[in-house]
């Protein structure tokens, strides 16, 4: 049986949902436009990545890459149903990493508020600012508290798990215990 | 032609000259064969002791490696006054090192009888040997420690460290400096310099190796042997960010102990993430600042409720308190540990959570790097 569980990435194109989905991912990524509902035609179709972790029960475990584009309400519900949490991918070298902060936090509230979020900064080779400071300070002023923000390599298999555990643990700190 | 004895040696406080020097020097050592390896891997250390840190060197060394023989390379004599420490006299040629070589195998493993050990048991107790390297080297960020009473004053001293005795005081110190004459900031151990700060204590450059500057990290200072002086901004690089650093020397003046005066019982709450992608990972710290983000709760009870040792949420805790990324909030007032408010351990998606855990590479349940 398929688990229904999913680990959402999202970020502005170009911010490495597709690498990170890779990076971890079990199984061969897949890109391309997947179905939604939506109102028209035009709107049910969007872009998206996936990948998969298979556990030792046998389940698995999705991970959705979507959309470089603010998604639509519906397609977002859709998205995100049963989902853990998001990773939300900034790209610090595009014209205001802060703002698309803003943006993409403001697109998921709804499913931030009962999951949890964990900010990658990319791109820090390109650019070095803003300070991750300014990233976290951002959030806090938006009520969401200390929400965890790190750099990140999306190629990085170890910086994307890191983005994953501190998601888990976010949620559920006791998991391992 | 007789097969030489393969014996494995690191060195402390060399600069990468040297180490090329060393590595010329040793083809020609006669009886043995000496091979440079990592220091988790040596059977026996090198310690130049005529530098100024030489004392440091060697101290931190015996802190992390209480079993190991240290060959003391020095004009002046061993500074080692335990039984596991060999002089050799500078100038010191191949004879008379492979001499020490031999002297300190000896110190470290007298001969068992006339024939000496059999393969087998050599093989295993160098194993063992391995292993415990190992998990010195894996600890070097946590320490060692066990958990403690905190009924017991005793205990709880044992558990604590004043940062002002280390050189992550000493950092600390250079760094207000620098912040506050709005100059760079040099901190001289005797006349020589250590390391120096920008005018705004975000990056440092030093003179220092890395393994060099964690054995003067690692153990108490002799204040009066520092001072702090203004520096100049214009020292020859590399710059490095000092963040990561300081991460580091709390983490190495710790070793899973708290700052004196933090109370045990007092939730902690965490202000901001460190950046753990970049930043030394202790074991477990992923989860002590989930559990920390969301649920300010003391140091004892995230230990008990996390199930970790004590030494891995201390260590985390000092390095975070470092980095001002904390507060601690007011201790409950007759309220035992046991009845502060904590995360439920009920959860229907825990077994995905650990199942998913499993999965993740570099998990950081004892995932520390030297």
């Amino acid at each position: 049986m398929t688990s229904r569980f999913k680990i959402i990435f999202s970020g502005p194109l170009g911010a490495g949902k597709s690498a990170a989905i890779a990076a971890v991912s079990e199984v061969s990524p897949v890109h391309g436009e997947g179905a939604a509902a939506g109102p028209s035609p035009a709107n049910t179709r969007m872009d998206m990545d996936f990948g998969a972790m298979r556990l030792g029960d046998g389940s698995t475990v999705h991970l959705y890459g979507a959309p470089g584009r603010e998604p639509l309400e519906a397609t977002r519900d859709i998205l995100t149903e049963g989902g853990v949490g998001l990773i939300l991918l900034i790209d610090s070298s595009r014209n205001d990493p802060l703002a698309d902060l803003a943006q993409f936090v403001a697109g998921f509230e709804r499913f931030i508020a009962s999951t949890g979020l964990v900010i990658g900064v990319t791109h820090r080779d390109l650019s070095a600012t803003p300070a991750l400071d300014a990233f976290a300070d951002k959030l806090a002023a938006a009520g969401y508290g200390a929400v965890p923000v790190f750099e990140a390599d999306p190629r990085d298999r170890r910086d994307v798990g890191i983005l994953i555990e501190a998601l888990l643990s976010l949620i559920d700190p006791v998991a391992r215990a | 032609m007789k097969d030489r004895r393969v014996v494995r040696i690191c060195h402390a406080g060399m600069e990468e000259a040297e180490v090329r020097r060393f590595e010329v020097f040793v083809r020609h050592v006669e009886n043995v064969e000496c091979r440079l390896v990592d220091e988790a891997d040596a059977d026996v250390a090198m310690i130049d002791t005529d530098g100024e840190l030489g004392t440091y060197l060697v101290r931190a060394h015996r802190m992390l490696f209480p079993g190991r023989p240290i060959i003391h390379v020095s004009a002046q004599g061993s500074l080692g006054r335990d039984a596991l420490s060999v002089w050799a006299r500078k100038p010191v040629d191949p004879r008379a090192f492979g001499d020490a070589v031999a002297r300190a195998l000896t110190v470290a493993s007298p001969p068992v009888g006339h024939g000496g050990a059999a393969p087998g048991a050599v093989r295993r107790a160098s194993a063992l040997a391995q292993d415990r390297n190992a998990e010195r080297t894996a600890n070097l960020y946590v320490g060692t420690m066990s958990d403690i009473d905190v009924r017991d004053p005793a205990q709880r001293e044992r558990a604590s460290y004043h940062a002002g005795n280390y050189l992550q005081g000493l950092f600390e110190s250079a760094r207000r400096f620098a912040r506050e004459n709005g100059t760079a900031a040099a901190l001289l151990h005797r006349q020589d310099r250590i390391l120096t700060l920008n005018a705004n204590g975000h990056s440092y450059t030093t003179s220092l190796d890395r393994r060099s500057l964690r054995s003067l990290a690692l153990i108490p200072l002799v204040r009066q042997d520092f001072r702090i002086v203004v520096g100049s901004a214009r020292e020859d690089g590399p710059w490095h960010p000092a963040t990561p650093l300081l991460w580091e020397l709390a983490l190495w003046a710790a070793r899973g102990r708290i700052p004196f005066g933090v109370p045990f019982d007092a939730p902690v709450r965490l202000l901001r993430w460190p950046n753990l992608t970049r930043l030394a990972l202790t074991p477990d710290a992923i989860r002590i600042a989930g559990l920390w983000s969301g649920h300010p709760t003391s140091l004892l009870l995230s230990a008990r409720a996390l199930q970790v040792p004590q030494r891995h949420v201390f260590a985390f805790f000092s390095a975070c308190r470092a980095l001002d990324l904390l507060r601690l909030e007011d201790a409950p007032k007759n309220l035992p540990a046991s009845a502060q408010p904590h995360p439920s351990r009920e959860s229907a998606s825990r077994g995905l959570f650990d199942r998913i855990l499993d999965k993740l590479p570099g998990r950081t349940s004892g995932d520390a790097q030297p």
